[in-house]
């Protein structure tokens, strides 16, 4: 948390006016902790001069930002118009069906997390899924998502 | 017509990214000149252009930056729009993940023109690759003296900062960019005042969309005459459009406005449609929809104003029969619904009637339904607080005025 208190007060040093330091220290929160924890909302406030609550509400605002922790591989599969044409939904419904949970939960084995998203900006690649954050598309059968969830297990297998 | 690849033209060659590749293609040029020039003539040549706002309100990008105040004390600001949220839309991502210094040169240019030295790149969080290529952009930039203190040597000083997003389409509008910039929830502001005398920290700012942008460094080494003999009078240039959905060749396409029509651009381009065409999406996802026998129209933004519809931000969505059309009209206005900021209730109450019912259209309960969202129309039609909710109303009266029967 030293460490992480530290990096807040550098973002803080880069901006004109502290506040704007407000959601490169969330993000900076998601990538050490997985998410937006209550400690780390407590943490920004006072190293910001603000109040947790101020926190949790302009995190709430973005989708994007995780207030929960999620897989190790986090699948955001858009279902916008692009990808919808080209067939999102049955795409989701693999998901569904190959990791065996809802939408949001992670799998018993913390590998994989999924969630329905608007558009990722992969429209080229559709129906294209963000993979922590990595354009992957597309994904029109059953079997390249199931190629590629394996793939991902072997690739945690030999880390 | 073919293509003009202006912005297009060296993206995606091998090493386009760097510096180097970008110095050897005449990087930098157009800034290094510009940084002798007075700013008013900077101002003045982008006036004369014509360029427009890529970002899809068109608006005259060198009478954004006239309106800067002259003998104002206060400092300034650059800001890049790459939030890119308009479903259907990767130009931006193209420029910023392949060619980033286009944009930045873009940046600096402006930024001597209205006398700012800080700039942002505000890049929505879906793209952390482009932010990764930005921020090592910025800094090889920096270390060679095109951005940063004392910039080549002319005393003019520019630094420039990625900024993440969070996931807010409406972040994407210009107001509300800067309160998300500012570290708040992303709701627009009430306009005027303009950001151009009240943006960032409450001083002038001047937010440009990636594309407009990169337009500029073209227009400043080959002068306004040469741009404005590509398109037409209302809308010169070229404009990169990206298309999608059901197309057997989907990507991103640059054209001097005018030169083809919507048609010609989804069959001779884009490879033509999948299976039946039942209608295209012009201009991004809150754009209206346009029907198999309107697309004989030319792609500027004046025709496609005519036509009903808008030309955006250039994203072209073709929407065959793989999915029914209450499906797309639903997806639609479920989209608006999530993304409305909640700031003014029209907007908010408003899309998500809309949403509601077009859900009950697609599952088959049709009684009644249309003359309720025509109700709901009238409720937010010139009543919503920023153009999200106007939008709303353009694209579900299109669904509804367009494919009523078939619905």
């Amino acid at each position: 948390m030293n460490e992480f208190r530290e990096k807040i007060r550098a973002l803080k040093a880069e901006f004109p006016v502290a506040a704007s330091a407000l959601i490169p220290a969330i993000h900076e929160a998601e990538a050490r902790f997985g998410a937006l924890t209550p400690e780390a909302s407590a943490a920004i406030a006072e190293e910001l001069g603000t109040k947790p609550e101020h926190v949790e509400a302009v995190a709430s605002f973005y989708h994007l930002i995780k207030r929960e922790g999620v897989g190790r591989f986090h699948f955001l599969v858009c279902t916008n118009l692009s990808c919808m044409i080209c067939g999102a939904y049955d795409l989701f419904g693999w998901m569904r069906e190959l990791l065996g949970k809802e939408p949001g939960a992670v799998t018993d084995d913390g590998l994989f997390s999924y969630e329905e998203a608007e558009c990722i900006g992969a429209c080229d690649m559709a129906p294209a899924v963000l993979l922590n954050g990595e354009r992957v598309g597309p994904i029109n059968t059953r079997e390249k998502l199931s190629q590629l969830l394996e793939k991902l297990r072997k690739e945690a297998g030999n880390a | 017509m073919p293509e003009t690849r202006i912005i297009l033209e060296h993206v995606g060659e091998k090493g386009s990214e760097s510096l180097e590749f970008y110095l050897g293609h005449g990087g930098y040029e157009a800034a290094e000149k510009a940084l002798s020039m007075n700013p008013q003539d900077i101002i003045d040549a982008v006036k004369a252009s014509g360029l427009r706002g890529r970002g899809g309100a068109a608006f005259p990008t060198g009478l954004k930056w006239d309106f800067v105040p002259k003998d104002d004390p206060r400092p300034r600001f650059v800001v890049a729009n790459c939030d890119e949220g308009e479903p259907g839309t990767f130009k931006d991502r193209e420029i910023v993940e392949k060619y980033p210094h286009l944009l930045l040169e873009g940046m600096l240019i402006a930024a001597k023109a209205i006398g700012a030295n800080r700039g942002f790149v505000y890049v929505r969080a879906e793209y952390p690759k482009a932010q990764g290529i930005l921020r090592a952009a910025v800094a090889e930039a920096e270390r060679h003296g095109y951005l940063g203190e004392n910039i080549r040597g002319t005393g003019f000083s520019f630094r420039v900062q990625i900024y993440g997003g969070g996931g807010a389409y409406i972040c994407g509008e210009e107001t509300a960019l800067i309160e998300s910039l500012e570290g708040k929830r992303g709701h627009p502001r009430l306009r005027p005042p303009y950001p151009v005398s009240y943006g960032l920290y409450g001083m002038p700012t001047v937010v440009n969309n990636v594309e407009t942008l990169s337009n500029v460094p073209f227009i400043l080494s080959r002068g306004p005459d040469w741009y404005r003999s590509m398109g037409t009078k209302d809308s010169p240039g070229t404009k990169i459009f990206t298309v999608s959905g059901g197309v057997r060749k989907p990507g991103v396409y640059e054209f001097k406005f005018g030169d083809i029509t919507l048609r010609e651009l989804i069959e001779e381009y884009a490879g033509g449609v999948i299976g039946k065409l039942v209608g295209v999406i012009p201009g991004g996802l809150s754009t209206p929809i346009l029907r198999p026998e309107e697309l004989d129209v030319k792609l500027t933004c004046e025709d496609l104003h005519r036509a009903g519809s808008l030309l955006g931000s250039g994203a072209v969505i073709v929407v065959n029969d793989a999915v029914p059309i209450a499906a797309v009209a639903r997806r639609s206005l479920e989209f608006l619904a999530h993304e409305s900021c909640g700031k003014c209730t029209p907007c908010r109450e408003g899309s998500t009637w809309l949403a509601r019912l077009f859900r009950e259209i697609e599952l088959g309960k049709k009684n009644g339904r249309i003359e309720k969202i025509n109700h709901i129309l009238d409720g937010m039609r010139g009543k919503c607080f920023c153009p999200l909710g106007e939008g709303a109303v353009a694209v579900a009266g299109a669904f509804i005025n367009k494919y009523g029967e078939e619905l």
